[in-house]
């Protein structure tokens, strides 16, 4: 989700820690309900039969092609491919980046690196700035998609709405969630309900799966601890939102 | 070189044929026995002859002399061009190019030379030398280098170069003869060189 | 009627998922990864526990060794104390004295305390404790007694061992070994140190080119390259007498010696013409040839298990990374971008391959993950980043750079967080060999 990842404050000085398991593909996350981890799709397999180079074979993940944070204007754009897009992804795997003759990942990394370190942002702006930045691009999206109408014409436009105030709370908590990234061997995940009141005020937190380690369903209760209160719910009835916290990067 | 040495030449010459124009005023052909009836002859004549002729004979023996140190010289001075020659034929290093342990036609003619010189002299041996320049990795290098002087090695035992003479010894990126980091320097650095052991 | 009453139920049950949303009352969200990587931690001041004048000079050496340690790891952010609301002074050092709340509300994670006490001439007692803030919970709790100045660093590294090991299940960066090649005076020679840079210590003094510093997996033992002025030999150090042999082996070129789990040794030499890759016995003799053809097949090394041999072969025209499974004798390819990847290493746990590959820009490493196949750039210069050798915690890779013009040794890791240089003193520092033995 562009709105996210520009929000990421994990800059540090000039020789920036640059995640590269953060996916490029993250906007698809916030306009379709999460079911399922689409994670199987997006994984770039080895010797995928479409790579046109002669020697087949090895399928490099990811020069991450981190792009620029493009301003909200763009998510209408990608958005508008998004049906044909998950159609394809449901088809087949994604085809991987390399294949589009770009120019050497070394470049392309350098560039995008350049460009985020242009964009990126004091560790103090969390707090304060973050709520104006996301209503801001909040109300161009709805704008936008007034504009567009309701994607799918048999759902109401609460969906969209819904999608969105999920991708807002998503945001935010992952924002106040530190755990240390040594450890990406073994995947660990937890389930969390939050019950909140209709000014998004966060009541109790409940662990309703545990992910074995202590250490983990700590930093995720500390990370809803730290939130406190969540953007006001597009719905007021909206009470309880259930989280299930991945170790692992899509 | 070759001028100077034309000149050395032309000065030995001089003196030589100024030795023989000497020599052949003065000296005789051996001194024959005298027939016996000429022995008549008055002592004092005989005596002056006699003195006449050692003086003859000495000045022969003198210009004979000199004449050999200077041959001697002169061969000694062919030997010490001919050995510098042949060491400059060994020291003549072969260059490679990038990522490539390939003998160039000027490779082949420097290492032809070098195997002349291995035949005339039977007493020497050679060490090959293996190098890079610093781009590639050190051990990379190292097997690179090897194959360079390896490649050189072949050539020589081809030419006919016992191989109990020859040693290889790679050196990798650690012995660039221009430390700089251009094009230029590179060039300079993958090579072999050679070096008479003995 | 039932009927009716029957229809309708249905009917609704079957129209719920497309009732407005006003019935709903939860929603389901997945968040996958952190925001932040790292955790953040915070020194305290060190606190005299016991009347007494300025804190002597070790209780200095701990705190500046405490912060040197802690800004090697990435999944560390060291906070400074203007960060916190209130400062970083402290009324005491356990649990029970600590107000962690006003530490959690400044977002620290982690709250290390330092208290001492002299303990007559010479000796001070240093106690060390990590807390979490969030729950209170003391995680690392140690007393230290220094008489010596060594034993700062010693105890230092201890609890830093016990505090990643409870962080992340790892602790051998604290308690492990290097070993480099340094250049000085024209000649190159092979150095050990630790991976903070500490204990110093020259190996050889050949006045030569000593290269590919190799350990053994029990950590006794050490092999390299003597390029002497006219041939190549193998030395063999053996850390618990301190003695260097030197060994003469076929052929005129030795090159990457590679300890195997097991102790024998590989390495390639050009017995036949041509370098190829053989292993020796105890007593360093040929014993067996395990890679043999017409390319150059150098550079082998070894997973914990010692299932798998990595190597470089240039048997498709230049030099690429290859995987000999030894059971099986299987090769595998592992590189296919770029003409000239060389330096792999296995990680300990077999898993992740690293190599460095030479790119338009410079070498650059690579990290292949056998399990996914696939691969990730982990350094991106400038200048060239070459010989990555993995801690044995499968995770931290030293390598070495000249990315400031002359070549020092790094530490990176293996999804490529920021690199931190390593300090090695005066002298070029390449081929960093990481000792796979924990606890020296």
């Amino acid at each position: 989700m562009i709105l996210v990842f520009s929000l990421y404050p994990p800059f540090q000085g000039s020789r920036s820690f640059i995640d590269l398991d953060k996916p490029v593909y993250e906007v698809e996350l916030v306009n379709f309900p999460q079911k399922k981890p689409t994670s199987k799709a997006e994984k770039i397999p080895a010797k995928a039969p479409e790579k046109p180079k002669a020697d087949t074979g090895l399928k490099k993940q990811v020069q991450p092609r981190i792009p620029k944070a493009p301003p909200p204007v763009e998510i209408a754009q990608k958005k508008k491919k998004q049906p044909a897009a998950l159609k394809k992804k449901e088809d087949k795997p994604r085809k991987a980046p390399s294949t589009q003759a770009p120019p050497t990942p070394e470049k392309v990394l350098a560039s995008a690196m350049a460009d985020i370190e242009k964009n990126a942002q004091p560790e103090k702006r969390e707090e304060p700035e973050t709520p104006d930045y996301l209503a801001q691009a909040l109300s161009d999206i709805k704008q936008d998609v007034k504009q567009r109408g309701p994607e799918n014409p048999g759902s109401s436009g609460t969906s969209t709405r819904e999608s969105l105030y999920g991708g807002l709370v998503e945001a935010r908590i992952k924002e106040n969630w530190r755990f240390p990234g040594i450890d990406d061997t073994t995947p660990l995940s937890a389930k969390v309900e939050l019950r909140i009141n209709s000014e998004g005020k966060i009541l109790e937190t409940t662990i309703l799966d545990s992910s074995g380690r202590p250490d983990f369903d700590r930093s995720v209760k500390k990370a809803i601890a730290e939130t406190r209160i969540l953007p006001r719910p597009y719905n007021q009835r909206l009470q309880k939102i259930v989280i299930s916290f991945h170790s692992q990067e899509l | 070189m070759t001028r100077q040495r034309k000149i050395k030449q032309i000065i030995l010459l001089g003196m030589v044929l100024a030795a023989l124009v000497l020599g052949s005023g003065c000296a005789k052909k051996q001194v024959d026995s005298q027939p016996s009836d000429l022995q008549a002859e008055t002592a004092g004549e005989q005596a002056g002859e006699t003195a006449m002729e050692r003086e003859a004979a000495e000045e022969e023996a003198l210009s004979e002399a000199e004449e050999y140190r200077l041959r001697q010289a002169e061969a000694a001075q062919r030997e010490a061009e001919a050995e510098e020659e042949s060491r400059e034929a060994m020291r003549e290093i072969i260059y490679f190019a990038f990522d490539s342990y390939e003998l160039s036609p000027e490779a082949r003619e420097a290492l032809k030379e070098k195997a002349e010189v291995l035949e005339n002299n039977p007493g020497i041996d050679l060490l090959i030398e293996g190098h890079c320049d610093e781009r590639g990795t050190e051990e990379y290098n190292l097997a690179l280098g090897e194959r360079r002087a390896r490649a050189a090695y072949e050539y020589l035992v081809l030419l006919g170069i016992s191989p109990d003479r020859l040693s290889i010894i790679s050196f990798g990126e650690e012995k660039p003869l221009d430390p700089g980091h251009t094009e230029e320097a590179w060039d300079k650095n993958r090579r072999a060189q050679f070096r008479i052991t003995d | 009627m039932k009927k009716i009453i029957f229809f309708l139920c249905t009917t609704i049950l079957a129209l719920s998922p497309f009732l407005p949303a006003q019935a709903q009352e939860a929603m389901h969200i997945n968040i996958y990864g952190p925001g932040q990587k790292k955790i953040n931690l915070l020194v305290s001041q060190a606190l005299a526990l016991q009347e007494s004048g300025p804190a002597p000079d070790e209780v200095r050496d701990v705190e500046q060794t405490l912060y040197k340690n802690m800004e090697f790891l990435p999944f560390i952010n060291i906070m400074q104390p203007e960060d916190i609301l209130g400062g970083t002074e402290l009324d005491g050092v356990t649990g029970k004295d600590i107000d962690f709340k006003r530490f959690a509300l400044s977002r620290a994670d982690l709250l290390l305390t330092l208290g001492w006490v002299q303990e007559g001439a010479g000796s001070v007692r240093v106690e060390l404790r990590a807390f979490e803030t969030f729950s209170g919970k003391l995680l690392v709790g140690r007393g230290y007694v220094i008489t010596k100045p060594y034993q700062t660093v010693e105890a230092v590294n201890r609890f830093c061992a016990e505090l990643m090991q409870k962080l992340t299940g790892r602790n051998g960066f604290f308690r492990s070994t290097l070993a480099f090649v340094r250049k000085n005076d024209g000649h190159k020679e092979i150095w050990t140190s630790t991976p903070q840079g500490r204990s110093l210590k020259q190996i050889t003094d050949f006045k030569q080119y000593c290269l590919s510093p190799a350990w053994n997996w029990k950590g006794t033992m050490l092999a390299g390259t003597l390029v002497g002025d006219k041939k190549h030999e193998l030395i063999i150090w053996s850390k618990k007498d301190k003695r260097l042999r030197r060994i003469q082996l076929a052929g005129n070129t030795i090159i990457s010696p590679a300890f195997h789990p097991d102790g024998r040794l590989f390495i390639s030499i050009d017995r036949y013409g041509n370098p190829d890759i053989y292993s020796l016995n105890a007593e360093f003799e040929v014993e067996q040839t395990e890679v043999k053809n017409w390319a150059i097949d150098i550079s082998p090394q070894f997973d914990r298990k010692g299932e798998n041999m990595v190597f470089v072969s240039s048997r498709l025209g230049n030099p690429h990374i290859f995987l000999l499974d030894l059971r099986t004798r299987k090769v595998k390819r592992i590189s296919y971008e770029g003409k000239y990847n060389t330096n792999p290493d296995i990680s300990p746990d077999g898993r992740y391959i690293a190599y460095s590959r030479r790119t338009p820009d410079g070498h650059r490493i690579i990290v292949h993950d056998l399990k996914t196949n696939t691969e990730r750039q982990v350094t991106h210069g400038p200048g060239n980043d070459e010989d990555p050798a993995w801690g044995p915690d499968s995770y931290f890779l030293a390598f070495s750079s000249n990315r400031t013009g002359e070549y020092r040794i790094y530490l990176a890791t293996r999804q490529g967080d920021e690199t931190k240089m390593i300090p090695t003193g005066p002298g070029e520092a390449t081929a960093p060999s990481w000792n796979p033995a924990v606890g020296r």
